[in-house]
């Protein structure tokens, strides 16, 4: 039977970091990943001979010491992911069409706020109030300083109020409440559900920095492939794990993998699903307490995903690198809401990956009641019914893209379309959800030590959702499994190349 | 609610969900020494009582300084009659 230090399931982005610090810490690694290749989400595919995105489109925290910067850099790996910042404030928009007003994003939380004031003048204290609450909750949150991040359970008074209690207590104003609400798209929750403490975390990096990333996703999963050479890491695809046996004590000492091989370690890290970590233990080493609270999770949004292109020479009035979200009502509950029957809210990107190219992807919310009929089909089994579907939404989305901007009459095509069913056979998710489990205000996601002692829970739904979020989970999960001694030596040594 | 109500339905939640036999479950009972939970089920103990009694818990200094089944009945009690600082 061979012998590794740690396993590592899942081989997202969390997996990805989990090992990679694991590995660096001087540790034996298994890597297993259930698809036939690593990256999750991050992985792109072409079509029409463009890289599309799957899943990471942008991020926040790639500036100068940014959240996103520091990692890398303690990875060992900020030279491979090279940022394309948005510069220009038109290049993030957020369009709020009942209203009919457009409100552009500066980059830098200073020039946010200025812009905001000048959009809102009368509410310019409520805009201030707001910008130094998200900072405030920031500075308390030792969960995004990898200096000390340890696992707390939520402590701060913001944890315990929603976003939307303290956007109405700040203005009345339900254009502000919106506009303040809209990123709400890049975590996949409801302001009437989230914490006003999550919402901060997650958006004050999109405040300070938004980028494209140089190829993507795969400039991440490639940067992991070098290292994972340099430590020798070992990557095992289209492997998964059947059963945690040889239990004593409650340690397992034996992990059974799909492929008939058994492999003993002194840990393993689950970046995968909580409902999927749940599946494996075995009943009796575990309270229903904890079954039901893992069973209570809820998923976030999913995305209804398009990928297409503008025809050559056509007229186009956005900038190559940009980001469009448009907002067909104010209120943000009332979009991500999934007995909402109107037009959706859509996010279009235009990557500067595609520049040239003029490829770009459209994003609308979507959930799994949207695909309920065919909740238990197979890729490739579908029914007409399902197609008809597909069919239904693009025509909507071509639809409120051209009212939006004309020129796309008769430039705008479409390559291919992704439903949320798509997500949950592509990625192995169980739902197909776009951020994991829903980060619900007064929910304790599944972090850190699972009731088999040997066993940790980390992945986007262990912390925050996202790419920063799935990567600190990793970090905080990690630390506590090398030690922090150790993990603070590794650290020094990283951040003072 | 009653006092007695309270301790009946917290000591539900032990029953069903941490498989704990009522005759264990006196008010003096330690929750970790006697009962046998671990700091790991405090999340889901956390979140059961939430359920049960319909009330929000905030992680506090409070929550951190239950020890026995008593301090629970105290702290869901003051809860439910306003005295706590988590709010219904």
């Amino acid at each position: 039977m061979k012998k590794y230090d740690h396993i590592v399931v899942g081989s997202g982005i969390s997996g990805l970091t989990m090992s990679l610090l694991l590995a660096m810490s001087g540790r034996k690694i298994l890597l297993i990943e259930k698809s036939p290749r690593i990256g999750g989400s991050l992985s792109r595919f072409t079509r029409i001979g463009i890289p599309f995105e799957t899943g990471f489109h942008f991020t926040g925290g790639l500036q100068e010491g940014g959240i996103l910067s520091d990692i890398l850099e303690f990875l060992g790996m900020r030279d491979a992911v090279e940022p394309i910042f948005l510069s220009s404030p038109s290049e993030n928009q957020f369009i709020f069409e009942s209203a009919g007003r457009t409100f552009e994003h500066p980059n830098g939380i200073k020039n946010v706020i200025e812009q905001f004031k000048t959009y809102f003048p009368d509410d310019a204290l409520a805009v201030d109030r707001y910008f130094e609450m998200v900072q405030s909750v920031c500075n308390r949150t030792p969960s995004l300083n990898i200096r000390a991040n340890t696992i707390t359970l939520p402590n701060l008074d913001e944890d315990y109020v929603s976003l939307d209690e303290v956007l109405s207590g700040l203005t009345s104003n339900k254009l502000l409440r919106g506009l303040l609400s809209g990123y709400a798209m890049c975590y996949g929750v409801r302001p009437s559900e989230i914490s006003f403490a999550n919402h901060s975390r997650m958006v004050l990096n999109f405040y300070e920095s938004i980028a494209f990333v140089k190829e993507g996703g795969d400039a991440f999963v490639k940067a992991f492939q070098e290292k994972f050479k340099e430590y020798d890491v070992d990557i095992r695809c289209g492997t998964f794990m059947t059963e945690l046996a040889d239990i004593r004590s409650s340690i397992v000492n034996r992990f059974v993998l799909n492929t008939g091989e058994e492999v003993s370690a002194d840990s393993c890290v689950f970046t995968i699903h909580p409902l999927d970590i749940l599946k494996l233990l075995p009943e009796k080493y575990y309270s229903r307490a904890f079954a039901s609270r893992v069973e209570g999770f809820e998923s976030s949004i999913g995305f209804f995903s398009v990928f297409g292109m503008l025809k050559e020479g056509s007229r186009d009035p956005n900038p190559d690198a940009s980001i469009m979200s448009l907002f067909p009502d104010a209120d943000i509950n009332k979009l991500l809401d999934p007995a909402y029957a109107g037009t959706p809210a859509l996010v279009l990107i235009k990557s500067p990956n595609q520049a040239g190219r003029k490829g770009l992807c459209i994003l609308e919310p979507s959930f799994v009641e949207h695909v309920a009929a065919w909740r238990d089909s197979s890729r490739g089994m579908r029914p007409q019914s399902y197609l008809d579907y597909k069919k239904a939404r693009l025509d909507a989305i071509r639809e409120h893209l051209c009212s939006v901007i004309p020129a796309f009459h008769d430039s705008l095509e479409f390559s291919d379309a992704g439903s949320i069913l798509t997500f949950k056979d592509y990625l192995n998710s169980p739902d197909g959800s776009a951020y994991g489990v829903k980060q619900k205000l007064r929910q304790f996601n599944l972090i850190g030590k699972l009731p088999l002692h040997n066993l940790f829970a980390a992945g986007q739904s262990a912390l925050l959702p996202g790419i920063i979020g799935a990567m600190m989970s990793s970090l905080i999960v990690g630390r506590a499994v090398i030690g922090k001694e150790h993990y603070g030596s590794l650290l020094n040594r990283s951040l003072c190349h | 609610m009653t006092e007695q109500e309270i301790i009946d339905k917290t000591n539900q939640v032990f029953e069903e969900s941490f498989e704990i036999e009522r005759k264990r479950l006196v008010p003096d009972a330690q929750i970790f020494s006697d009962l046998g939970l671990d700091s790991l089920d405090i999340v889901d103990l956390i979140v059961a009582l939430q359920n049960s009694f319909g009330v929000k818990i905030r992680n506090e200094e409070k929550v951190r300084e239950i020890r026995t089944l008593q301090d629970i009945y105290h702290f869901i009690y003051a809860i439910k009659n306003g005295e706590g600082t988590s709010d219904t």
